[in-house]
């Protein structure tokens, strides 16, 4: 994925002339608060739209999962799933959602309680499965990794070093460390830029 | 189809969750319509000089004319309010990633606020029935079917148009304000546009709301057919030609807008 001279402003300049060439694989993005992440991550993703440049990844192919859940509070996280994968061309079969939710270390029987009253660690774990389900070309995760158990952190993480063999997975985190075992590329934004940290 | 079903099925399955709401609403308007019995008592339903080119009493006259105009502005009308809500849940964002979303989401809002003011159009009318004792001798429904398939689009219209406020400028919406008081003012609703002085009775035509009621009653009280009221309906198919896809195209535009600022999720 292609990024080139992407450009943001929010009353101040946010992200400056950004080009960047996110091979498939595993990066991990990450930098001071308020330099930009998240505002990056959501240009990618098709939400917000730059003030210059272009991205070679089509909005179509990319799946992504923000820190504020989409999900309805009235729905349960299956009839939430079924709505926003049917909004994407994706039907929620039985089984894959099983299976995924299996490999996440996600809980079946949260699967039909209202959103509203899961914790956020499951919500996040919907929003994973969401994402698996969805399996675009470009995964995007911000930040939400940490309210994961330790366990399905680790289950979860197996599952996308499988994925980045073919996709390319852009991950925030404050939390360097604990992606180094994974082959990981990683970047540092600063100055309304990306550049690679060795 | 599949994106449109699941948005009106989704909407639906968020409805039940305010079951008393809703309910409450329906008993709100039922009793204005007593309020409106009463008065109409008092005036020992005589039918005025204004309502003669209907043929009926006060009461059979704003009992019409409420139902059109809720149905006006809390059914398709009430697309910028749905814009709103999902504002403020946050998946807004999310259903909007998709250019292709952008006319199932507006189409979808129509067509499930059509369904529900609808059925809430029947709740009345059955009252109506039972309880008020409305003549239902002299309906058209051939004529009144076509009154409503105009007036859907275009009260979606002015919803959607309404909701480009919504989506600008997040919280206020003076068009919403604006359209919903002119129109219970001048649109027909509460009494026949004819008693308004000279100048503000020609405003009323600017207002679908109007020609949907003036077509309604006459369909409705006195059986008019298709070619007794091709004015109105006339009338209602350019707002509905003209209105409808310009609605869609600014919307489109505000979206862009609200996508620059990054405000979608905002409110």
């Amino acid at each position: 994925m292609e990024l080139k001279g992407i450009s943001k402003s929010f009353k101040a300049p946010v992200i400056s002339e950004l080009s960047a060439s996110f091979d498939r694989g595993f990066h991990v993005l990450f930098g001071l608060n308020g330099c930009g992440k998240t505002t990056l991550l959501k240009i990618i993703s098709g939400r917000i739209l730059p003030d210059k440049g272009e991205i070679s990844a089509d909005p179509k192919n990319v799946s992504s999962i923000f820190p504020n859940s989409c999900f309805y509070p009235q729905l349960t996280i299956r009839q939430n799933l079924e709505f926003f994968l049917t909004l994407r061309n994706k039907f929620l079969f039985e089984e894959e959602m099983k299976k995924i939710a299996e490999k996440i270390g996600a809980d079946i029987k949260e699967l039909d309680k209202k959103t509203e009253i899961v914790s956020s660690g499951n919500l996040v774990k919907a929003g994973l499965i969401k994402m698996f389900i969805e399996d675009c070309d470009v995964f995007l995760i911000d930040e939400v990794l940490s309210s994961l158990d330790e366990s399905s952190f680790s289950k979860t993480m197996e599952m996308l070093s499988e994925k980045s063999k073919y996709k390319t997975i852009i991950l925030v985190s404050h939390q360097k460390d604990k992606y180094r075992l994974n082959n990981a590329v990683f970047w540092e934004m600063k100055e309304g830029k990306v550049f690679k940290y060795e | 189809m599949n994106k449109i079903f699941a948005f009106i099925k989704k909407d639906f399955m968020l409805k039940k969750s305010y079951r008393f709401a809703f309910l409450w609403g329906i008993f709100s308007s039922i009793f204005s319509f007593l309020i409106f019995y009463f008065i109409d008592l008092l005036m020992d339903k005589r039918i005025t000089a204004f309502l003669a080119p209907y043929g009926i009493n006060y009461f059979s006259y704003v009992f019409l004319g409420v139902i059109i105009f809720n149905f006006s502005g809390a059914g398709p009308g009430s697309i910028s309010q749905k814009v709103y809500e999902e504002k403020i849940c946050g998946s807004l964002e999310e259903i909007l990633i998709l250019k292709e979303n952008l006319f199932l989401f507006l189409l979808s809002a129509s067509i499930y606020n059509f369904i529900l003011s609808l059925g809430e159009a029947l709740v009345y009318l059955s009252a109506g029935f039972i309880f008020f004792k409305i003549d239902f001798s002299s309906v058209n429904i051939t004529s009144m079917i076509i009154i409503m398939f105009f007036s859907f689009f275009s009260f979606s219209a002015l919803g959607i148009l309404s909701s480009v406020f919504v989506l600008l400028f997040k919280r206020g919406n003076p068009l919403a304000f604006l359209l919903s008081s002119a129109e219970g003012f001048l649109g027909g609703a509460y009494f026949p546009a004819a008693v308004l002085p000279f100048g503000l009775y020609k405003l009323s035509y600017i207002f679908p709301v109007y020609w949907s009621i003036r077509a309604s009653q006459k369909a409705f009280y006195s059986g008019a057919s298709f070619l007794d009221i091709w004015p109105e309906l006339s009338i209602l198919f350019l707002f509905s030609v003209f209105l409808f896809p310009a609605s869609f195209f600014l919307f489109g535009l505000a979206l862009n807008k609200a996508k620059i600022k990054g405000s979608l999720n905002q409110y």
